[in-house]
């Protein structure tokens, strides 16, 4: 366990987008989920599977089955392509995504644990100025990597029939690396480097509740995050190609970086084989101002609506095709701040499947993303990607006792 | 767990450790669409002003070392400018003599390297004296300074001509009878006990010294040091005559110099040559027609201190240079492009005008001028010097001297058939002043 989570927090570390965008604010925002939401259109809040772990919603973690743990082991790839009016360049990349892993620890008390990323940033951005009071132009190179973590431990209670109540407690924490290389012809060449370390707790909330209506078992399901303020230091150190250091900050208190206050309602329809879900989320962005890793760009409220549906033809017993579970939706969602006033927004449709591994509930989960977004007007970057997740979700009988030993 | 699970469980693992370690991704991209409002920017900085002087250093190592020049000429702002040559001659070739033996003549042949300052349609006069005293260097020195000479005890021969330096390069004529016969005795006199040969001649003849004088306007003259030679004419009175001749040539080229002198200097620079307080006088080119001088050979060499850069100390708290550069026009007036100096290095001088140490470029190697043609329009012609990491080190400093200044000084291949002589434009002139460039990167700080 603890070589894995060394190995996901490693992976962090490495480049897991290539989206210019995330060039701004703490990067792109990541979802928290099984690569089966991600193949519903990122849908699920109002889930409670109890043959995957759900951790879009930790009040999803009291439907767990009482006699198993839940261990989910995630990889994520993309293949893209960005382009302006003038250029394209494709990318890819391929890392750990997220850990996760759960078990009922009493009839009206489940929990577990993982941890995900909450943004990603990699980019590399060439830009050609001007020199201020001249003809003559610089470079400028404008590099990132990085981006914030989330540990967190889910805890999900039963106090009344079909409603659960579910506290997400998570230590968010990362460092944003940003450098600026800035050179100009027969002059030396400056490095304005700068690290933007943050961590804090924080408390998400969640709630599911659950009825029958004739053979549809409806729910309904939200979560809920305040603003929090997170601590964060920053580093900067300015060298240039020929002394080395000119300058140095050594961690100095930034103030003003937030998590906003954020919602996500959701519902979802189970009957028969198939499983409909639709979720809607809203972050107040607009609320929150982070330091100088928002230059030039404004924060604005966001929201994402995802919906999708799952359908599981087989039994346990059935042939192994057969115990194959498909699911596919759609995604949109407006971005979490504007660029030269342009609002951004990207949609995606979503596909997956998932492939048995014993009888007893293992199951490779795989999912495909494309996602479209940005646009090339007002200099603008326009995205796109191929998004593909690997969830290895094994589920293990510990918590039998056998009649006879 | 089953033995099917701990396989899967490490395959995992394994699996999960060999991707977050190593991940894999594609190769950085590239996009050059401006559409990041960055908190740094480069901005060009040219108002800083310069001021440019003359000064003048009471002695400098001779130059031209191989080149005899002798004359005066006249520049643009500087006055006359005069030269006169010494040298040591060899030993005669051979002193082998006969009591048949006799004197004939005595010649010196010249040859002009073809360099010359003012005009050659006019009469001129080579005059050759002999030098009364050793010639030695000062000190135990490699070098002579422009400012060495020595006494001369009579004049050994005049040559008056018309100089042709490239049509008729080379010159033959004859020269006292009296010297020659003196010679003449002395290979006589040598020839009997030749023993410390060299010895006797150093005492004998210490060395010549040749001088130039135009009819009409100031000339100046080059010629060839190895060329120059005294040739000693005797003959055998035999039934068949029988000629001699024995030639004396510069035995030590490292023992010719040139003794330069300007005389006829403008007012304001006759402060200059004020002993004591000369030296660490400037002369501010507003003065001198809005032009600085740099004469080499003469010791006038120009400064360019920076009064104003102090208030840019403030500025390197919240950034850097990139770029410093020099701008130096030439006085156009001063020179013609073909003969501009290709390049000069530039090293820093002290309040009281004393050489340091070198200024250094962004590379840290030593600032170089680097001439920048321009055909079209003469005027625009420049030279550009780096001095990035100078700038740099001035601003890095809590407390700048005003008179902190830099001085242009030649290079080590100049061309010894031109007598250098460029001025250069003040920051008063009107068009193509010189001045300093900066490119200043502001780095954002945080929390500014």
């Amino acid at each position: 366990m603890l070589t894995l989570l060394c190995a996901a927090t490693a992976a962090h570390a490495q480049k897991s987008t290539a989206s210019p965008y995330s060039i701004f604010g703490y990067g792109t925002l990541a979802n928290k989920e099984d690569a089966v939401s991600t193949g519903m259109g990122h849908s699920g809040v109002a889930l409670a599977p109890n043959s995957w772990l759900n951790s879009k919603n930790p009040a999803a973690y009291g439907n767990l089955d009482s006699l198993s743990f839940y261990f989910n082991l995630q990889f994520k790839g993309f293949y893209g392509n960005e382009e302006t009016r003038k250029y394209s360049q494709s990318t890819y990349s391929a890392n750990i995504d997220a850990i996760a892993m759960g078990f009922r620890v009493t009839r009206w008390w489940g929990a577990g644990l993982g941890f995900s990323p909450y943004s990603h940033v990699g980019y590399r951005i060439d830009e050609v100025r001007g020199v201020i009071g001249s003809n003559e132009t610089y470079t400028l190179i404008h590099e990132g990597s990085g981006g914030l973590s989330q540990a967190y431990i889910n805890n999900a209670f039963t106090p009344l029939r079909g409603l659960t109540l579910g506290i997400s407690t998570s230590v968010i924490w990362g460092a944003i690396k940003r450098r600026e290389t800035a050179s100009i012809t027969y002059g030396e060449v400056i490095y304005n480097d700068k690290k933007y370390t943050v961590n804090n707790m924080l408390f998400e909330y969640g709630l599911q509740y659950g009825l029958n209506i004739g053979k549809t078992h409806l729910r309904i399901g939200g979560v809920y995050n305040a603003k929090t303020r997170l601590e964060a230091a920053y580093d900067q150190n300015v060298s240039n190609n020929v002394d080395g250091d000119l300058f140095h900050d050594d961690e100095s208190r930034v103030g003003k970086f937030y998590v906003p206050q954020a919602f996500t309602a959701g519902i979802a329809a189970l009957r028969g084989n198939w499983t409909l879900a639709a979720d809607y989320k809203w972050y107040q962005w607009s609320d929150v101002r982070n330091g100088k890793t928002t230059e030039s760009i404004e924060f604005r409220d966001c929201w994402s609506v995802g919906a999708g549906a799952h359908y599981a033809p087989g039994r346990v017993d059935d042939s192994y095709f057969k115990r194959l579970k498909y699911s596919f939706g759609g995604y949109y969602a407006t971005n979490y701040f504007k660029v030269k006033g342009v609002e951004l927004d990207n949609y995606s449709i979503t596909a997956g499947i998932s492939f048995p591994v014993r009888k007893w509930g293992d199951y490779i989960n795989v999912s495909y993303e494309f996602n479209h977004g940005g646009t090339t007007s007002n200099s603008l970057i326009k995205e796109t990607y191929h998004n593909f997740k690997i969830g290895l979700n094994i589920r293990e009988i510990w918590f039998m006792k056998s009649q006879f030993d | 767990m089953s033995k099917t699970n701990r396989r899967l469980s490490a395959l995992l693992m394994a699996l999960a450790a060999l991707v977050g370690w190593h991940g894999c991704s594609s190769d950085d991209f590239r996009m050059s669409e401006t559409f990041i409002n960055s908190g740094t920017y480069v901005e060009c900085v040219d108002s800083v002003t310069l001021n440019l002087s003359t000064f003048k250093l009471d002695s400098v190592v001779t130059s031209h070392q191989g080149i005899v020049w002798a004359g005066a000429f006249e520049k643009k702002g500087l006055g006359t400018f005069n030269s006169e040559s010494y040298f040591k001659l060899s030993e005669p070739s051979t002193y082998g003599w006969t009591k048949n033996e006799r004197y004939d003549s005595i010649t010196v042949t010249i040859y002009h390297t073809g360099g010359y300052e003012g005009d050659t349609v006019q009469d001129a006069t080579l005059t050759i004296e002999r030098v009364s005293q050793q010639i030695v260097k000062t000190d135990g020195q490699t070098y002579f300074y422009n400012n060495d000479c020595y006494p001369t005890s009579d004049t050994l021969g005049t040559y008056t001509y018309r100089p042709q330096p490239h049509a008729k390069p080379k010159r033959v004529f004859r020269i006292s009878d009296d010297f020659g016969q003196e010679l003449f005795e002395f290979i006589h006199t040598t020839s009997v006990n030749t023993s410390n040969s060299a010895d006797k001649f150093k005492q004998y003849l210490h060395g010549l010294k040749f001088s130039l004088k135009a009819h009409s306007t100031p000339l100046m003259l080059a010629y060839k040091s190895d060329s120059i030679s005294l040739r000693l004419h005797t003959h055998y009175n035999y039934s068949t005559p029988l000629r001699v001749t024995r030639q004396l040539t510069i035995s030590d080229k490292g023992y010719q110099f040139n003794n330069t002198w300007t005389s006829n200097v403008p007012e304001a620079l006759q402060v200059l040559d004020q002993e004591d307080v000369g030296v660490s006088r400037r002369i501010p080119a507003a003065l001198t027609d809005s032009c600085t001088l740099m004469m080499e050979g003469a010791g006038y060499y120009t400064a360019i201190s920076f009064p104003s850069l102090g208030y840019l100390l403030p500025y390197i708290n919240y950034g850097h240079f990139l770029r410093a550069e020099l701008l130096i026009y030439p006085d156009v007036e001063s020179y013609s492009l073909h003969r501009l100096p290709s390049t000069f290095y530039l090293t820093r001088l002290n309040r009281e005008n004393a050489t340091s140490t070198p200024v250094y470029n962004s590379m840290r190697g030593q600032a170089s001028a680097t001439l920048v043609r321009n055909a079209d329009n003469v005027e625009g012609t420049y030279y550009y010097v780096d001095v990035t990491y100078f700038i740099n080190t001035l601003l890095s400093q809590e407390y700048l001297d005003e008179k902190e200044a830099v001085v242009l000084t030649w290079g080590t291949a100049m061309d010894p058939t031109n007598f250098y002589c460029l001025r250069f434009n003040g920051e008063n002139k009107k068009r193509y002043k010189s001045k300093l460039r900066l490119y200043y990167y502001n780095y954002d700080k945080e929390g500014n």
